[in-house]
């Protein structure tokens, strides 16, 4: 009788609590919309519409919920948190309204009928790198370009990359998003071609056809039994562990076998035609979880989390261990996940992290994958591999994210170690070795014709302070400048929008240049710190420039190639100087760097949080993550901002834990 | 026809292909021909070709100010279609609505509607999924310019009925696989078709068993398998080109283009040989997206080519900016001529095609979306009247024209956009009045030793970074008008360049002629 009586309980329990949260809402939103008559709507009305902001709909309690005026809920809750409206020259708000308006956000948009909850998880879908991956460790095989040890003058793509077209990035920035993929009708034509090649690759290999099968070759004459179990064991490959109606899928595939071996005589032919279609299949494509078609999060099972945790690591398919411990749920247990964290990220298939988010998130990827920053491969290929390795060697010596802006150590290409104006010293050689056998073994160039050879950079301590992080690195450097000439706007909004997470919007009306050259008298070529003053004639310039434009002054000394400068090619002297939004003064990149930590050191490991959270969930963050990103934020700030602690909480987060389906 | 005629335009279209394409193309001629002449029999379709190219152009080099719809002077942007005057039609006074950004411009140019992400399914599609089904490619999408990672909108025109972007293929190698090489192989599509039915039988329960919102997702993925086994069968029933020939799985035509030229070239060929082949009907191609990075420096331009575009305020980079605009329209000669070169039927592949030359944006600085710049090319199967100017004498809705180019197409739909009916002009003369036409009123009607008041013709001189104006008067006069940038820019004199203006200002004599230094007022007729 007790079984049967409790979910009456909580079924009357939920009742309750949903009209008397009704109630508490009502007067939440009547408190916060009365702030925003009184204080917004003198700007915000339908009439006056400054800045193009319209609050009016605001007014309406249907639409203060999730819905069309989310965003702008959104919008109107960040200003006012970041205290920046009221603006300035108007009475700031008081304690008790900025209150009102936080709680209603929170009520409406951050929980769901008083719980913190997830929002529905969007079914995953494999990425084109994460396809290459995931077939290079279903078959054994390797489909990547080769690392070169020499020179050849192009940068060399796979086959598999050839084939298929890359992927969109969606809202959340990363081509991982889901909301973008499951939009697109996945390209079916290029994938089975790409999977059909990868298994003619696989046919050649006799040592993967031992790791995948189990034994040397492929029977010719196999008997129904024996292929029947082949097939089987590759459906769990393939579907990432889970047996789920294994037996039916082995049936339809064995049947399909039979049916080609009808018109064929080449049984592993059969065979390997069934793998493709396995392997173009949606339960390969996707990575399917069970849905319990709830409202409310619940855990997902240890072989779900498994995959999300090899997929958010190694963008790779969970390892032997990982599927192990998946099945048998312990997994799923706090201790167990954290030590596998551990072992993953000491894995060198943790590089994803730096290639496929960091190479997203700061942009970098394109030094390779976009023509239009080919200078030659070397150069490309060095200053790709410097950047590459910081990050790496950021997560796997568990350093502080800060040290993206500054760092007394680096990866420098040898062939800048000599340049004029540097020194180095090299980094110890512990490490130095230690990182070789992992990921950088076979990077190491074996050719004996210098002029071909490309060494990978190595790790140095940079003397003097000219270098340190990555903002200065000649990727960066490069990326934010034309190939012509540099741009501090161009930069200065890189590290606004990147690195700080600032996002900003291009002004619709800019005033043009010679009216602020007449305002300030200047001569009708100005230099580079004259062009930049003119923003300051304006209000409504300096708003977003007296943030954007000493970010970007800071950087002068660096040319469009990252090398040092301390004068323009016409001749006029480069003056690295400016002042913060703050009112300090800098009058070096060193010094610009240190007050940036110093002025955004909090934004930068929230902006960081933000990436990789939403890296790891493949969609953009959404108010009701809120919760769990406060969370990762603060534990990370609590240990010095390291690495593995925001990867860690991000993991340990309900959102990546646990599944809602509405 | 003569057969060996087929002949003659394999050489000259060789010619123009990149050395590496040479030996391989020979061979995949050959199946090629056989299925043109084959094709022959049938009716010749038409075809629809887009060439879009961002960052506008300068107005002042791209309009042309005077003349008869027939009898006029090409612009300085325009010259280097010189050679095919006779097979171009230039359209002036064609408006598209809406905000035009860097990310709308190319969305908004192939729909005519404004809105990213909403409503945007672009006219080549629209045309692709009417007609795309009588050839073994539904369409083709290129794209010559970079993707920008982080702005995608900025690099794709086509988007499908679901209002998705569709990727375009920057690789010409990709490219010529995708339309040569797996719609030939024959034996692949069997195979393929099988897969599919294979997957079809195994995964079917996965939808019944998925929540509601993945469900969404994976009939993403039945759908695009129902295109593929789709195009397979229209590949079986359309009597596939190379099923015939194995030894189109075998070529690799080793398309590696560094340079931008090269990559061009290699489009427009892929281009010309899909539709000479029949295997689409539908392409298209950006030449340079509507933020481009690209540096012409093969031109001598070392500067973004987004940055010359936006020269009021920077006049030195006009001359690249005209040089790049020109090399553009120069590449639609090159298609052209390429066309023209290959028979169909009893015609040519030319005469049978549409081509779209244009930009999303009209001005370069200032991104208007009225006016836009605009060279329609192509026979359209004897349908479009070429070799004229049309300037509309009343601005006409853009999506007119798309709504016109779905007809010709034959694929007519009832309106696109903001379309209110077909384009005048486009098959017909359109004998509107001249241009512009002096009646004799073009005079200095008012002076008084410090203020005229002045009616004329108004054009822009640019020597250097000097840039002043003269006004065309009815004895053949031009008076001058050099003023400061701001007075210039309040008044937004700029924007009556082409048009007869009625001015007002102050003046001063310079060696016995009246030079306008300040303008008081400015209107057009």
């Amino acid at each position: 009788m007790m079984l049967a009586r409790q979910p009456l309980l909580a079924a009357f329990a939920a009742c309750a609590l949903a009209i008397d949260s009704a109630q508490v809402y009502a007067a939440e939103f009547a408190a916060a919309a009365e702030v925003i008559e009184d204080r917004c709507m003198s700007c915000h009305d339908s009439d006056i519409r400054k800045g193009g902001i319209d609050l009016t709909p605001l007014l309406e309690r249907a639409n203060a919920s999730y819905g069309k005026h989310t965003k702008l809920w959104v919008r109107v809750e960040k200003m006012v948190g970041r205290g920046e409206m009221p603006p300035k020259n108007k009475k700031p708000l008081e304690p008790n309204q900025k209150q009102a308006i936080q709680n209603w956000f929170h009520q409406s948009f951050v929980l769901r009928e008083g719980k913190a909850h997830i929002g529905p998880t969007p079914l995953r879908q494999l990425t084109r790198y994460e396809f290459e991956n995931t077939l290079e460790s279903v078959l054994a095989i390797s489909l990547k370009a080769p690392y070169r040890d020499t020179i050849t003058g192009r940068i060399e793509v796979s086959k598999i990359a050839l084939m298929v077209p890359s992927n969109i990035p969606g809202e959340s920035g990363f081509d991982n998003d889901a909301h973008r993929l499951g939009k697109l009708r996945p390209p079916l034509n290029e994938l089975a071609d790409a999977a059909n090649y990868a298994l003619a690759q696989f046919r050649k290999n006799p040592a993967a056809i031992k790791a995948v099968l189990g034994r040397a070759n492929i029977p010719n004459n196999a008997s129904d039994a024996e292929v029947k179990q082949i097939i089987s064991k590759f459906i769990v490959r393939a579907h990432r562990g889970h047996d789920v109606r294994l037996a039916v899928y082995t049936t339809a595939y064995h049947g399909l076998y039979q049916k080609h071996r009808q018109s064929s005589k080449d049984s592993i032919a059969s065979l390997l035609h069934v793998f493709e279609m396995i392997l173009v299949s949606p339960e390969f494509l996707y990575r399917m979880e069970q849905s319990q078609d709830r409202n409310t999060p619940y855990p997902v099972t240890g072989l779900e989390l498994a995959t999300r945790l090899a997929y958010f690591l190694w963008s790779s398919p969970p390892d032997a261990e990982l599927l192990k411990l998946g099945r048998a749920g312990s997994l799923l247990k706090d201790t167990v996940l954290k030590a596998q964290i551990v072992r993953m990220l000491n894995s060198p298939k943790r590089i994803t992290l730096s290639e496929n988010f960091a190479g997203q998130w700061l942009g970098f990827n394109d030094l390779i994958a976009n023509s239009e920053y080919l200078r030659d491969e070397r150069w490309n290929r060095e200053t790709y591999d410097e950047i590459l390795f910081f990050i790496d060697e950021l997560i796997r010596s568990n350093r502080s994210v800060l040290e993206l802006v500054q760092s007394d150590w680096l990866y420098k290409r040898t062939t800048a170690l000599k340049s004029k104006g540097y020194s180095y010293t090299k980094a110890d050689l512990g490490s130095m070795n230690r990182l070789h056998v992992d990921i950088f073994s076979n990077r190491q160039s074996k050719s004996r014709n210098r002029k071909l050879r490309y060494n990978p950079p190595v790790m140095v301590n940079p003397q003097g302070d000219r270098e340190g992080g990555i903002i200065t690195s000649a990727a960066i450097m490069r990326m934010t400048a034309s190939k012509t000439r540099t741009s501090p706007i161009r930069r200065g909004v890189w590290v606004l929008n990147t690195l700080i997470g600032k996002t900003m919007e291009a002004p619709e009306d800019v005033p043009p240049l010679e009216e602020a050259r007449e305002a300030l008298n200047i001569k009708r070529n100005p230099t580079v710190s004259e062009l930049i003053k003119q923003h300051v004639s304006k209000a409504v310039c300096n708003a977003c420039h007296k943030e954007i434009d000493p970010l970007g002054l800071g950087l002068e000394n660096f040319a469009q190639f990252g090398e040092w400068r301390t004068q323009y090619p016409d001749k006029e002297p480069v003056i690295a100087s400016g002042v913060m939004p703050n009112g300090k003064a800098f009058q070096s990149p060193r010094e610009m760097k240190t007050l940036l930590l110093e002025l955004y050191r909090d934004d930068i490991a929230e902006n960081f949080a933000r990436q990789l959270f939403a890296y790891a969930l493949g969609r953009k963050l959404e108010p009701y993550d809120r919760v769990s990103l406060d969370q990762i934020v603060s534990a990370a700030k609590r240990d010095g901002f390291k690495t593995n602690t925001f990867i860690e909480e991000i993991v340990l987060s309900k959102q990546f834990r646990y599944r809602q389906d509405r | 026809m003569n057969p060996n005629a087929y002949q003659i335009p394999r050489r000259t279209f060789l010619k123009g292909a990149g050395v590496s394409l040479a030996l391989p193309f020979l061979d995949i001629m050959s199946p090629a021909i056989s299925y043109a002449k084959a094709k022959a029999e049938r009716a010749d379709p038409v075809r629809l070709c887009v060439l879009y190219k961002g960052c506008g152009v300068n107005p002042h080099s791209w309009d042309i100010f005077a003349g008869t719809e027939t009898e006029f002077e090409l612009s300085k942007i325009l010259r280097p279609l010189a050679p095919v005057q006779k097979d171009i039609l230039i359209l002036g006074n064609l408006d598209n609505e809406g905000v035009s950004s860097h990310m709308d411009a190319p969305g908004t140019f192939m729909s005519a509607t404004r809105h990213r992400d909403k409503n945007r399914y672009s006219f080549d599609q629209q045309i692709a999924d009417r007609i795309g089904n009588q050839t073994p490619i539904k369409s083709v999408q290129l794209t010559a310019d970079n993707v920008w990672k982080q702005h995608p909108w900025l690099n794709i025109l086509s988007h499908d009925k679901t209002h998705q972007p569709m990727r375009g293929q920057h690789d010409p190698q990709s490219a010529f696989d995708l339309i040569f090489k797996n719609s030939a192989r024959a034996k692949r599509q069997m195979e393929l078709a099988s897969v599919l039915d294979g997957v079809k039988d195994s995964s079917s329960s996965l939808l019944r068993k998925a929540s509601s919102q993945d469900k969404q997702v994976l009939q993403q993925y039945f759908d695009s398998l129902r295109d593929v086994e789709k195009s397979i069968e229209r590949a079986r029933a359309n009597g596939q080109v190379a099923a015939t020939d194995t030894k189109l799985t075998e070529i690799d035509p080793s398309l590696e283009v560094g340079n931008l030229g090269e990559r061009i070239k290699a489009m427009m060929d892929l281009i010309a040989l899909a539709f000479w082949t029949d295997s689409t009907r539908v392409a298209s191609c950006m030449l340079a997206n509507t933020n481009s990075r690209i540096h012409y420096n093969f031109m001598g331009v070392n500067a973004e080519f987004h940055y010359v575009s936006h020269h009021v305020r920077n006049k030195k980079v006009l001359p690249a900016y005209d040089s790049i605009n020109m090399w553009h329209t120069a590449q639609l000669r090159y298609l052209i001529e390429k066309l023209k070169t290959l028979p169909d039927g009893s015609s040519t592949v030319f005469d049978n095609s549409l081509i779209l030359w244009g930009s999303g944006i009209k001005h370069g600085d200032y991104h208007s979306l009225a006016d836009l710049p605009l060279v329609l090319a192509g026979g359209g199967g004897g349908q479009v009247n070429l070799g004229r100017h049309v300037r509309y004498p009343k601005a006409q809705p853009y999506a007119n024209l798309l709504l016109t180019l779905m007809k010709l197409v034959g694929a007519p739909a009832p309106s696109i956009g903001n379309s209110t009916g077909l384009l005048p002009g486009i098959t017909d003369q359109a004998n509107f009045a001249p241009v512009n036409p002096d009646d004799g009123s073009w005079k200095i009607t008012k002076s008084d030793g410090k203020t005229l008041t002045a009616k004329g013709l108004l054009r822009i001189e640019i020597e250097g970074e000097q840039e002043y104006y003269l006004l065309r008067l009815s004895d053949k006069s031009d008076l001058r008008i050099q003023v400061p940038f701001m007075n210039n820019h309040r008044l937004r004199f700029d924007r009556n360049v082409g048009k007869v203006v009625t001015l007002t200002g102050q003046y001063k004599e310079n060696g016995g002629k009246k030079v306008v230094v300040s303008l008081k007022s400015a209107r057009a007729q």
